[in-house]
């Protein structure tokens, strides 16, 4: 049984469709990334799984299961009780994410105070071992550090510590890395992935970043608009991308391009993908890439493409790549 | 070729107030920074947080003062200006930042943004003024009709477009760019960034290009300055700097960097230990030498001098 099932997940806000129909499954000891631009419906897809979208968004799915168990029928109270035990969320910002006005000693033992883990000297005892497990030296005296004294590198190291408080069995990680310098980010990049293995827990980790991904990821989950275009194991998605959407977003990356000769260094243009995401009011009809590819045909700007299964891999395009790279044959027309 | 733009042991030290009764103390932001930039070329310069780089892209565009060192643009010396020289030299050297969120003004239509250098700086007419504003706007891959727009109507992408517009409405003969694409998707970012080489090329532009971003670097990059602690560590032609980094932090910058190709991850060298120190208490010696592989006694004694290795300058005492 997967650790976290989730089907045909969608979040709306009035009219607009944030995310729609999302399946995702996530294996204990395993690491889905998922990648997607600013619009995407990434964060909002995490937001929805730790149950933290708020009026007015509307949450449906035709199942939404933590190891077994039905989060969208359990009562609210016990939901709130699953999260930070069971399942653990780390933000993009450090800074913002804790609270300036307490030390980082204080926001590590209230989580443990609040699931009820020991007394007060061994919640103490428990935030030095956890300081000292995310790597920040002299950890019993930086107990007593409030946030601003300690770098963004530090801080993240702080909430990673709050995440893995009470051993959870499901991380979900949206960008942590995003706001950090490059050499900290490798640091943290690292730690996560120890602490992974080491407790094997499962780990979404959302990104923007598809190197990243290739670094650490089992699996990923391709984003565009709000629906999942494709998905497949890491090594195969990074070969041989499916979706036109993956391979361009691929191709626009400069050192990457410089890599396969699509852009000479000097004075060469990279492959960009033309126009822009589309917003809550100027989504197309049919596929929603549709504008911006430049494989579209006419059927494609009719009808909206179904996620297909490939074996391995799965992608939304009725014409998915092959590997050359270019569309390998139609998949169901209905004549 | 012509040399726009040269930078001689520049320096830039902010007094930081510790408090009431405490002696300020000296922060050398940038420390020692030479270069040189011709018309057409680009120099990028690269770091981490709190190693310089927008310091010195403020006193390339004149928003700083240089504490100490020479600045040359376009042959006339900028380092200690008169308000009117100061007023000049400004038209030949323009910035975008970074945050196209907020270098706009919300209240202000696109069009006058682009038009307000031209209302300062020029004696142009209304109608020329609105003609130019049209013209740049096409050139930035916009359409005319958008100046009657508010900067909120636009995706980031469109207003890093406009941010690029404004900046290039005097014709300057340096861009400075700080970060201009780090704020942006990929897919958008990839467009922004053929757009500025092919303005650069039109213009014959010289562009002084700030990342943290090595991928964008060695794509847009004719030259590599590669900044620590404010001190630069390795200077070099984007080619030379990318196949054989010198510096042991240009190499560890390299390799923290996330890879797709797994054949690249496997032999890499393992991650930096430890974290920048304080600017205000910046290590004796050489600045990298707490988080460096190579460090020895010498390093906390001895401050390394740039040395020429191999078509680069390399500020270390072990690199060969």
């Amino acid at each position: 049984m997967a650790l976290l099932e989730i089907s045909d997940l969608s979040v709306r806000f009035g009219p607009f469709r944030a995310v729609s129909g999302v399946d995702m499954t996530v294996e204990a000891g395993e690491i889905v990334g998922v990648v997607g631009e600013s619009g995407s419906g990434k964060s909002v897809t995490s937001l929805a799984v730790m149950g933290l979208i708020g009026e007015p968004g509307k949450v449906t799915a035709g199942a939404m299961r933590f190891d077994g168990r039905d989060l969208l029928a359990m009562p609210p109270r016990e939901r709130r009780r699953l999260l930070g035990r069971d399942i653990a969320m780390i933000f993009q910002e450090p800074m913002t994410s804790l609270n300036p006005s307490y030390t980082v000693g204080f926001q590590i033992e209230e989580v443990l105070a609040v699931h009820g883990a020991g007394n007060r000297r061994q919640r103490r005892e428990r935030a030095v071992e956890l300081l000292e497990l995310v790597g920040i030296p002299d950890a019993g005296r930086r107990l007593s550090a409030y946030p601003h004294q300690l770098s963004g590198g530090m801080n993240q190291r702080v909430m990673i510590a709050m995440s893995v408080a009470l051993d959870p069995r499901l991380l979900v990680a949206d960008e942590p890395t995003t706001a950090l310098d490059v050499t900290i980010q490798a640091q943290i990049l690292r730690l996560l992935v120890e602490l992974q293995r080491q407790k094997g827990m499962g780990l979404v980790f959302i990104t923007h970043d598809l190197g990243v991904l290739a670094e650490i990821a089992d699996r990923v989950i391709v984003m565009y608009a709000g629906e999942v275009v494709e998905t497949a194991a890491t090594a195969d998605l990074f070969t041989t991308p499916r979706h036109p959407y993956t391979a361009a977003l691929l191709d626009a990356l400069p050192d990457r391009a410089i890599a396969l000769g699509k852009a000479s260094g000097r004075r060469g243009r990279l492959p960009a993908i033309p126009g822009i995401v589309p917003g809550p009011f100027d989504r197309p009809a049919g596929c929603l890439l549709q504008p911006r590819c430049r494989f579209a045909d006419g059927r494609c700007v009719t009808e909206h493409p179904v996620l297909h299964d490939l074996r391995p891999g799965a992608a939304r395009c009725h014409r998915p790549l092959g590997a050359d790279g270019l569309p390998a044959g139609e998949i169901g027309r209905v004549a | 070729m012509s040399r726009v733009l040269e930078a001689d042991a520049l320096g830039k030290i902010y007094q930081v107030s510790r408090g009431l009764f405490r002696a300020a103390r000296p922060l050398h932001a940038v420390d020692g920074v030479s270069f040189t930039l011709d018309a057409g070329r680009t120099l990028a310069i690269v770091g981490e947080s709190g190693c310089g780089k927008s310091t010195l892209a403020r006193q390339v565009t004149l928003i700083e003062t240089p504490s100490s060192g020479r600045l040359l643009i376009d042959g006339k010396d900028a380092t200690a200006p008169t308000p009117a020289e100061r007023k000049a030299l400004r038209r030949a050297v323009q910035m975008v930042f970074q945050n196209p969120y907020g270098s706009l003004n919300p209240r202000r239509t696109i069009g006058a943004a682009l038009a307000e250098p031209l209302v300062i700086n020029t004696d142009l007419t209304r109608a020329d003024r609105d003609a130019a504003v049209a013209a740049m706007l096409s050139r930035v891959g916009l359409r005319p009709e958008h100046a009657e727009r508010y900067p909120h109507m636009f995706s980031g992408g469109q207003r890093q477009r406009i941010a690029i517009a404004r900046a290039l409405m005097l014709r300057p003969r340096i861009l400075v760019a700080d970060e201009p694409v780090s704020a942006l998707d990929v897919s958008v970012q990839a467009q922004v960034l053929n757009l500025l080489m092919d303005l650069q090329e039109d213009m014959g532009l010289a562009m002084v290009f700030i990342s943290h971003d090595l991928g964008v670097v060695r794509f847009v990059a004719d030259e590599v300055l590669v900044m620590y602690l404010g001190r630069p560590v390795e200077q070099a032609p984007a080619a030379t700097l990318f196949d054989t980094p010198r510096h042991p932090y240009t190499r560890a910058l390299l390799a923290a960097r996330p890879k797709i190709d797994a054949g690249e991850r496997a032999h890499r060298p393992p991650p930096l230990t430890g974290e920048l120190p304080s600017p205000l208490n910046p290590p004796s010696g050489c600045v990298f030498r707490t988080r460096c592989p190579l460090a020895t006694d010498r390093c906390a004694a001895e401050r390394p001098a740039s040395r020429a290795i191999g078509g680069a300058m390399v500020a270390c005492h072990f690199a060969d």
